[in-house]
Parts: structure tokens; C-alpha cells; sequence
């Protein structure tokens, strides 16, 4: 078993998501009514046996920050490895923020290379899915790749929305095109790539270099497709970036069927997070509930109909409340009707207002904080 | 909507107080809760949903600013062990202070074992004297209640107290099972009885004591081991009363000294009022436990549920009425759940019914079966002054196969398997199935 580590990108800024990443980076974006976006990608590593990582942040920091701490929920609080966060910071000629993926790493070049580690897994931190990034290794290692990309077969007619990847009889990536008019193959890449030690260091020295841009695909990873170094590891799982509004929201009511393979409460794949110390769900007398997913400190007087109720989400008397989400600590008074909505944390709709998507519009969001008046 | 999430454990208080040492007794068997505390010790026993009883106790003390705690084990100390470890969620990890776990040990001067609360303190005493605390605060790891002690603190110093002891105003509890007592205008004791037939005074003692050091030292006369006291309420406060300071503070808020199934039972119910006395929400008096966390409690299309708790993890398929679900219960399709406590990791099958029980953690409840009932015939036959209300108990890991009936005021022990329901398929009121006790027909 060679030594391994993890780098997270989770520097985005999402504005894809609009006013949920107003002030947190698109990774700390709660989702699934207990968690955050990264606690998708920290906890596959862990369950992975990735105990050695990094997580790379640079728009609104602070959240994720506050978020990983020490990484003790995710048992990464460790004396040998655990996590790290590693932001932009001064050097002594320049200071530079990242312009891209690939430049995001090789600003941490002493990262990688005082690490101990033969390979590195380089993760999107904007995903939600559930990975055994083992077998991604496996793979790697016997077809003795330097580069292996992590693939999913989408539908031709949506491929338009991803960056998609061709590959030759092989398997080896011949091509590489985002978010094509025309897509020539339906293989979409996850943001997840796994590189061998040398081949890491190959590619981040050509950043930024003969006119080389930032970008780990557009600019770094084109000459090893030319050269036919890099591989597809296709996945066959639950994934979904996270990235827009309307993915997000999809992503959240996928976790409502029956049949969901994003299964949350798998013993086997436990997503850890760090989360507040709350009580029990208050269920009151003639509240409803149906089809929803309720964390706890929740308090349901009403409805509740197909939605996710985040921490500490209260729902009054007579309220309804369906097909939306409700992040922690917001507060739909009593008569309130609430429908394919998104409130961001601490929103406030006051006694018999009523929020839904306006014309045109498929889910409406209210940010964080305010108060939906009548 | 109503509000929850404001009320305080106490009033403001503006006076800083000298942080006490905090000895927190926590040796209780709890005869009385059965095979609920037949395996763990009575304040490691689980509580609304999530907690364990001794988490009160824990969160008063940190919410309180109170981070040098002695917790004194003796009877099934692992439950307790595992449950508090080095003392993080409670942001007892302390370089300074903390918290530490002490258990009785042979050679101890004294006799071996703890024989009531002064002696567990007495033998304990040296530990208190390397504490760098004037006062000590002594508390019971079996109360349910939040209190913020600096207010008791800043009452004692207030009086130059010797001893403070915390009350409840008699009536609140059953007077003859507590130390009653009666204060002068100024708070000051005049008089105490432990368990009176006929109670006199007019407060009860929630067993919380504030004591000077050096004055504790003499009156237990830790330096003769030979007359070391066994009870603080029956032995040790009647005897100083004239002499001494001994005050009584008047607490008012919510506090249940949780000692029979029967109170067990009623604390867990009074959550779910819509005002609960106790308000676990409250953001300025978090009680902190040790449970990570988890996804988010799944309730299913064809689910109902009210008047209930439900904690992180928990699928519902079925109703469930008047009932406290801790984490990762799953309840199937078409199941009834009422008036119940289900603890963590219980399985309950499609079609089954479970009313007016306690369930201990990890039972598994087949398809199609009857648990409790809502009038039970007789009480327990083996346990009649414990269960004669109508409850249930089913002992932690047991499994009720698929069919099976068991009646109310019915004890299932602990890790009762299938084989044990080959001969018996109904369990009618006031019956026991244990592993010991195959058949009590």
C-alpha cells in the first residue's frame, strides 16, 4: 500500500448559487440537512484510508475554516497526517491568488513536495457523492498509470453541462472538451484526478509557463493526453456537482426518494460532519410529516411535505411547508406556506406570508437572514 | 408559534463567584430502574432522546463556568467511562483542571467500598485538598434539571456559609424519600430530616452541596477513617446544624431526581409538552453530550408523527404518537409506536405495535408484534413495587420475534434471544422472560 494524500479544491466562490455563496464558499454549502459540501469529499477520503490531506481554500475561507477546525469529527485530528488548510498567502517576491485549479497547487509546491506521499488525489470539493477512492487506486496502479481521471457516463443530452472527456479503445483520454455545444461522448469528468508523484510535479511546473494558463485540464493536462498518459477511471455511483442552483436543489430532493443510492445512513460509508449540539426533532401535536428528511432541533407544528428540515428549522402552527429547504435556525411562523423554496440559514417568513418560485422561476431562494414580511 | 429557546436557567448575575471544585457522585446502582441500570450505572442511563442523565449535571457545571470536576464511579463504571472519556464535548479537555474519573480502589483508608456519599467524599478527600479551590460543590449525577450554580455561589458567599445546600420546595417531590428541611428569614437551616414519615419542614434537599474545604475536613473527620460518616443527609448535616452555618438556597426552576421507572418514565414524557419545563433548546444552556451526530431523521411517505422526539438517523415508515425515538431507531410500515421511549439502534417491523414500553438500546422487534399495552390486568409479578403502571421494559439487544405478544407491567431482560420465545409466545400482563428466568408460569 503506497502512501497517498489528498488535495481538496475548495477555493470556489459559486456563483452558480447566488446568494448561498454570497458569503461561503460553495464547498461549505449545507447540504443534506446535517452537512456541508466537503463533508462528501473528507469523509470518502477518510473512509478511503486517506488520513493525509489538504484542503485548499481562497473565497470566503472562514466557514470552511470554522468548519474542519482540527478535523476531529472525521477522526483527522492526528498526529501523523490529518488535515490542513492551506489558503493563498504572501511569498517573499509576490503575492498571487489563484487563477486557476493547477496554479492553486503549485502555489503549494513545498506542500507537495515536503509530503511523503507517492500519490496524490486531487479533489473538486464541490461534489456530493459517495466514492471508494481505493478502487480508483487499484485501477491506477495495475494499468500503472500517471494520471487517472475520475469519469461518469451522463446522458448525451445533458453532457452539455459538463466538462466531457474522450477516450480512445483503450481507455486513454484523447480529448478533453467544457461544457460542449456538441458533445462528442458522454463521459463527464468529476473534478477527481489521481496523479503519481512525479507526474504532479511534471505538470505544475509548466503552470503558468510559454503561455501555459492556470487550469490543470485546459492548460497543464492537454500535453499528457497528447502523449497518451492519462487514464479514465469510470464511476458508476451517485454524483452530482453541486455547483448551481438548479443541481443543488435536485440533489437535495434526489435524497428524498425512496430508492435514493445517496444514502445517508449507511454504516458501512458514514458521512461525518461537525455539527451543533441540538436536541431531538419536536414532533407537536398535529403536525404532519411526510417524505422529508428532519435533523435535529427541529420543532414541527405544521406541514411538512417532501422538504429537508436543517438543524434547528421550525415550521408553526398551520404553517405548510413543501419541496423546499430549510437551513439551519429558520423559522416559518404560524399560517406561512412555503414551496419549492430554498431559505438559507436564519430566514424568517412571517405568520401567513408565503414564499414560491415567481414566474418563470423554478425555486425560489430567500438569503440568509432576511425576513419574508406580508 | 410558540416561543422556545429564551427561558434561563437562572437570572442574570453580575457578581463574579469564585469557581468551586465540582465533585460530581456518580456511583449510583438505581435498584430501582431495573435493567435499565442492571449494566450501566444509573447516571450513564439514557435520557430524552439523545442524552444521558448525567449530561445535566456535566452542562450545568461548564454553562456555569465550573471546569474542575471529580467524578466519583463505583457501580458498572465503564458506561460511564466511555461516555465522558477525556471530557471534550463537554470542553472538559483541560490542561488545568478538567475532568477526571475516580474509582474506588483495595487498600484505600476506609473501609473498601463506597458506603454512602460522605464516604465516597471522604475517601476521596486527599484529591480534593490537591485541588486548588477553597469551596467544593457536591453533586449527583442522577438529577435531571438546569441550574446555574454561580447564582448558589454567590448565596453562599453572600452569607459566609459553611454549607449551602440546594432545595426544592417540598410538594415538587415525594417529600418522605428526600432530606426535608425548614430555613429561617436569612436562608439559614433550623432544621433537617432525612426520609421523615411525616414531613415537617417545608423544602427538600436536591442532595447539592456547597461547602467550605477546610470546614468539610472537620466535620468529616477525615483524619480518623474509623469515624468517617456514610451519608451527607443522614449523618452529616443534622449534626451541624446548631453550630454551624448551614444555609438552604431556594431553587425554582425544573428538577427531577429520575429513581423509579415510574419518574424515569414521566421526566422523558414531560419533553413533549409544547412548553417543556425543561427546554433542551436553549441556546444560552446547551446540554452537551457525547453522540457525534448523524444524517438527518428520515420520515417516509406513508409516516405520522407527533407529540414526539425523534433524534438524527431514525427512519419512520409507521405512527408514532407521544413518543421519544433516540438515534438510528427505525420503524417499520404500518408499525404503531405510542407513549413509548425507544432507545438507540431498536428495529421495530412492519405491522408491530409498541405502547406504554421502554425499549433499551438494540431490541429488535419483529413483524406483527405486540408490545405493552394500555391497560395492564396486574403488576410485574416478580417486581411489583417497580412496575405496576403499566410500563414495559425490554432489556438492551433483546429480540421479540416476529408474532410475539407481550403484555403491560412486563419485563423482558437484557439479551433475551429467540430460543427463549420457542415455549412462550405470549407474555400476558405483569409477566418476566429473562434469560435467567426462562419461564415464570
Amino acid at each position: 500500500m503506497p502512501r497517498w494524500s489528498a488535495m481538496i479544491l475548495a477555493g470556489g466562490g459559486g456563483e452558480g448559487l447566488g446568494v448561498l455563496t454570497r458569503r461561503r464558499a460553495v464547498a461549505a454549502v449545507p447540504f443534506g440537512g446535517s452537512y456541508r459540501v466537503i463533508d462528501f469529499a473528507l469523509s470518502n477520503c477518510v473512509n478511503s484510508g486517506i488520513v493525509d490531506l489538504a484542503v485548499l481554500t481562497q473565497q470566503s475561507p472562514s466557514g470552511l475554516r470554522r468548519h474542519i477546525g482540527r478535523g476531529r469529527p472525521w477522526d483527522l485530528d492526528r498526529r501523523d497526517g490529518g488535515v490542513r488548510i492551506l489558503q493563498p498567502y504572501l511569498h517573499r517576491e509576490k503575492g498571487q491568488w489563484y487563477r486557476g485549479t493547477a496554479e492553486a497547487l503549485s502555489q503549494n509546491l513545498d506542500y507537495i513536495e515536503d509530503s511523503k506521499a507517492e500519490l496524490f488525489l486531487v479533489l473538486c470539493g464541490d461534489a456530493v457523492y459517495k466514492m471508494d477512492y481505493q478502487r480508483m487506486l487499484a485501477f491506477h496502479r495495475a494499468a500503472g498509470a500517471e494520471a487517472t481521471l475520475a469519469v461518469k457516463r451522463v446522458p448525451l443530452g445533458e453532457a452539455g453541462r459538463f466538462g466531457i472527456v474522450e477516450i480512445d479503445a483503450d481507455g486513454r483520454v484523447v480529448a478533453f472538451e467544457e461544457k460542449p455545444a456538441d458533445p462528442k461522448s458522454d463521459l463527464a469528468f468529476m473534478g477527481i484526478y489521481l496523479f503519481s508523484r512525479a507526474g504532479l510535479l511534471e505538470s505544475l511546473a509548466q503552470v503558468g509557463q510559454g503561455g501555459k494558463g492556470f487550469d490543470l485540464v485546459a492548460d497543464v493536462l492537454p500535453d499528457f493526453v497528447a502523449e497518451g498518459r492519462v487514464l479514465v477511471y469510470r464511476f458508476g455511483g451517485y454524483w452530482e456537482d453541486v455547483g448551481t442552483l438548479a443541481a443543488y436543489y435536485r440533489a437535495h430532493m434526489d435524497l428524498l426518494r425512496p430508492n435514493t443510492t445517496l444514502r445517508l445512513d449507511d454504516p458501512d460509508w458514514p458521512i461525518h460532519t461537525r455539527g451543533p449540539q441540538m436536541p431531538p426533532a419536536h414532533f407537536a401535536r398535529g403536525a404532519r410529516c411526510r417524505s422529508s428528511l428532519v435533523a435535529e432541533g427541529v420543532i414541527v407544528e405544521g406541514e411538512v411535505v417532501e422538504s429537508i428540515l436543517y438543524p434547528g428549522a421550525r415550521v408553526g402552527r398551520g404553517a405548510s411547508v413543501k419541496r423546499s429547504i430549510l437551513m439551519p435556525g429558520t423559522r416559518v411562523e404560524d399560517g406561512a406556506v412555503v414551496e419549492d423554496a430554498v431559505l438559507d440559514e436564519k430566514v424568517v417568513v412571517e405568520a401567513g406570508t408565503r414564499v414560491a418560485p415567481g414566474e418563470g422561476e423554478a425555486v425560489s431562494v430567500v438569503g440568509e437572514c432576511e425576513v419574508v414580511q406580508g | 408559534m410558540k416561543s422556545r429557546g429564551a427561558a434561563r436557567a437562572g437570572g442574570s448575575l453580575r457578581r463574579s463567584v469564585e469557581p468551586p471544585l465540582v465533585v460530581l457522585l456518580a456511583g449510583g446502582q438505581g435498584e430501582r430502574l431495573g435493567i435499565l441500570s442492571e449494566e450501566r450505572a444509573k447516571p450513564a442511563v439514557p435520557f430524552g432522546g439523545r442524552y444521558r442523565i448525567i449530561d445535566f449535571a456535566l452542562s450545568n457545571c461548564v454553562n456555569s463556568g465550573f471546569y474542575d470536576v471529580l467524578v466519583l464511579a463505583q457501580y458498572r463504571p465503564r458506561s460511564l467511562d466511555e461516555h465522558i472519556g477525556v471530557g471534550k464535548p463537554w470542553d472538559l479537555d483541560r490542561a488545568r483542571g478538567g475532568i477526571e474519573i475516580l474509582q474506588p480502589y483495595p487498600g484505600q483508608v476506609g473501609s473498601d467500598w463506597y458506603r454512602g456519599t460522605a464516604d465516597a467524599v471522604c475517601h476521596n478527600f486527599q484529591s480534593i485538598l490537591e485541588k486548588p479551590s477553597t469551596r467544593v460543590l457536591v453533586l449527583c449525577g442522577d438529577h435531571v434539571y438546569k441550574m446555574d450554580y454561580r447564582q448558589m455561589v454567590a448565596f453562599h458567599q453572600d452569607r459566609r456559609a459553611d454549607v449551602t445546600i440546594a432545595t426544592v420546595p417540598v410538594g415538587k417531590t415525594v417529600a418522605r424519600q428526600m432530606g426535608v428541611l425548614s430555613a429561617d428569614e436569612t436562608g439559614r437551616v433550623v432544621d433537617f430530616e432525612e426520609k421523615p414519615e411525616t414531613p415537617a419542614g417545608s423544602l427538600a434537599s436536591m442532595g447539592v452541596y456547597l461547602f467550605e474545604i477546610p470546614f468539610l475536613r472537620d466535620i468529616l473527620q477525615w483524619d480518623s477513617p474509623q469515624e468517617w460518616p456514610v451519608d451527607f443527609g443522614r449523618d452529616v448535616i443534622p449534626a451541624i446544624l446548631r453550630d454551624h452555618g448551614v444555609y438552604a438556597f431556594p431553587f425554582d426552576g425544573y428538577w427531577l431526581d429520575i429513581g423509579t421507572i415510574d419518574s424515569y418514565y414521566q421526566a422523558n414524557m414531560d419533553l413533549l409538552s409544547e412548553t417543556p419545563q425543561l427546554d433542551l433548546l436553549d441556546a444560552d444552556w446547551v446540554i452537551f453530550t457525547n453522540e457525534e451526530g448523524g444524517p438527518p431523521a428520515r420520515v417516509d411517505a406513508g409516516a405520522e408523527v407527533e407529540s414526539s422526539l425523534m433524534a438524527h438517523g431514525c427512519v419512520v415508515g409507521g405512527r408514532v404518537a407521544r413518543s421519544i425515538l433516540f438515534p438510528g431507531v427505525h420503524v417499520g410500515e404500518g408499525a404503531r409506536v405510542e407513549d413509548s421511549i425507544v432507545m438507540t439502534g431498536c428495529q421495530i417491523g412492519p405491522a408491530a405495535i409498541v405502547r406504554r414500553a421502554i425499549l433499551d438500546k438494540q431490541v429488535r422487534v419483529g413483524e406483527r408484534v405486540s408490545v405493552g399495552s394500555e391497560k395492564a390486568k396486574r403488576a410485574n409479578r416478580l417486581f411489583p413495587e417497580h412496575l405496576s403502571s403499566g410500563l414495559t421494559l425490554v432489556g438492551k439487544r433483546s429480540v421479540l420475534p416476529a408474532g410475539v405478544r407481550v403484555g403491560g407491567n412486563c419485563l423482558v431482560g437484557p439479551k433475551v434471544g429467540p430460543s427463549l420465545w420457542r415455549e412462550v409466545h405470549h407474555l400476558t400482563d405483569g409477566e418476566t422472560l429473562t434469560r435467567s428466568q426462562p419461564l415464570s408460569a
